[in-house]
């Protein structure tokens, strides 16, 4: 018979083992510090349907310092609020936005990743936070772009309602 | 009840070009919490919500419903009372939206109270809260984080099965490990994961996993990747702590070419 060439799985086991008793089953992050450190009002500019359609041409972009002190696991995503109305009476479809987090502290424990807004709620995990991460730090930068090529003409100036949330499980 | 004693806080600070500062700050504690409450009966605990920014902050409380897919990721959603396993309806806070300044904190009780007519047959609800940040001031993007509640009635039955693990090499020294759980119990289950990667009997690679919470019947599919492997002969094991008074572990063999 042959072989896979460069593959062998020779099977998997299963064992239920005992245990000292009262050993705590999961530890729950104790502390998690969130910090935007640079980033934008929430201003989306769109003038045609070639270019980059969010802060006045530049994507929305945002750091965040993101600190642990005992445990983790867990994710940063994005709530939304309904899709605005612009000055000239369009409304901007917030599914049209993408939002990208990458760990710039390379940390290793915080999970870069991207998430579609979800209008009038919240979004997938844009980044997750590993397991039993104890008092780190890194920098989450947040970037919001569009696909330019499905927007209108409009400006939708200072969009309240979104949030930065951070979860445990 | 067990306490998961867990603290949240998120800063932000607006403005294009701005210099590092708490311009906006929301700390929530706890971010999660398991309680044992019967039918007919209402438990609480403290929350604690902190503006540690240097600006006055609106706070919202608004209940919400969460779920956990196949992968593991988390997803949101509004309350959603079509969710036989939801208690979001049942939860309660004495105030939905209150303002702090800059330094304040406000410690109030998350309540639960369960109708008499709730079934008592022995399984698990969950239900949260998302606590949001805004400024007073100006419109933008303001921090947030959740408070996750666990609810058990009676003792279910807490059992996880492991039905497949394999390791699939990826590149010239890497692979994926990628291994399915079954949740065959009638508990939730926050499992403690942790992989070992060895080789001739040593540990060569030791890493917690962070896997959210397994619903009863739920199947869950963890896809870990492993790197910095030379070509040669591994073992890995994955075992899972999930609260109850055993390990489950698993093991296999595998050989990076």
């Amino acid at each position: 018979m042959k072989r896979a060439a460069w593959f062998t799985v020779v099977g998997f086991v299963v064992m239920v083992a005992a245990m000292v008793p009262a050993r705590p089953a999961f530890a729950g992050p104790a502390s998690i510090t969130l910090t935007v450190t640079g980033g934008g009002a929430v201003k989306f500019t769109s003038g045609d349907n070639t270019s980059t359609a969010l802060a006045a041409g530049a994507p929305l972009t945002a750091s965040i310092r993101v600190t642990t002190k005992n445990g983790g696991g867990g994710s940063i995503w994005i709530d939304s609020p309904a899709n605005p109305t612009g000055a000239g009476g369009a409304t901007l479809n917030l599914a049209l936005i993408t939002v990208t987090c990458v760990d710039t502290g390379g940390s290793g424990w915080l999970n870069g990743g991207s998430a579609t807004l979800v209008p009038g709620g919240p979004s997938a995990a844009c980044a997750t936070l590993g397991a039993q991460v104890n008092n780190k730090t890194t920098t989450l930068r947040v970037t919001f772009t569009m696909d330019a090529r499905t927007v209108i003409g409009d400006v939708w100036s200072a969009t309240p309602g979104f949030s930065l949330a951070g979860t445990a499980f | 009840m067990r306490l998961a004693a867990v603290l949240f806080t998120a800063a932000a600070v607006f403005g294009v070009a701005q210099p590092a500062r708490a311009g906006l700050s929301l700390t929530v504690e706890p971010l999660v919490q398991e309680l044992h409450v019967s039918p007919g009966s209402s438990g609480a605990f403290a929350v604690k919500v902190t503006n540690g920014g240097t600006e006055a902050e609106k706070v919202s409380i608004e209940p919400i419903d969460w779920t956990v897919t196949t992968d593991g990721s988390l997803q949101f959603r509004r309350t959603d009372l079509a969710n036989a396993h939801s208690i979001t309806r049942y939860l309660s806070v004495p105030a939905y939206q209150f303002v702090l300044a800059p330094g304040q904190s406000r410690e109030f009780p998350l309540s639960m109270r369960l109708p008499v007519s709730f079934s008592t047959v022995p399984t698990v609800y969950w239900g949260g809260f998302l606590v949001r940040g805004a400024s007073v001031a100006k419109s933008g993007v303001g921090p947030a984080g959740t408070v996750f509640v666990y609810e058990t009635v009676g003792a279910p039955k807490a059992h996880l099965a492991l039905k497949a693990m394999r390791v699939t090499q990826s590149g010239s020294s890497g692979g994926v490990l990628s291994a399915r759980l079954q949740n065959d119990g009638d508990a939730y289950a926050r499992v403690s994961a942790r992989l070992l990667i060895e080789q001739g009997g040593r540990v060569i690679q030791d890493r917690d996993l962070a896997t959210p919470t397994i619903f009863p019947g739920a199947l869950r599919v963890v896809n870990e990747e492993i790197k910095n492997l030379p070509p040669g002969e591994y073992r890995a094991e994955l075992s899972f702590d999930y609260g109850t008074d055993v390990i489950l572990t698993g093991s296999t063999d595998f050989r990076i070419h």
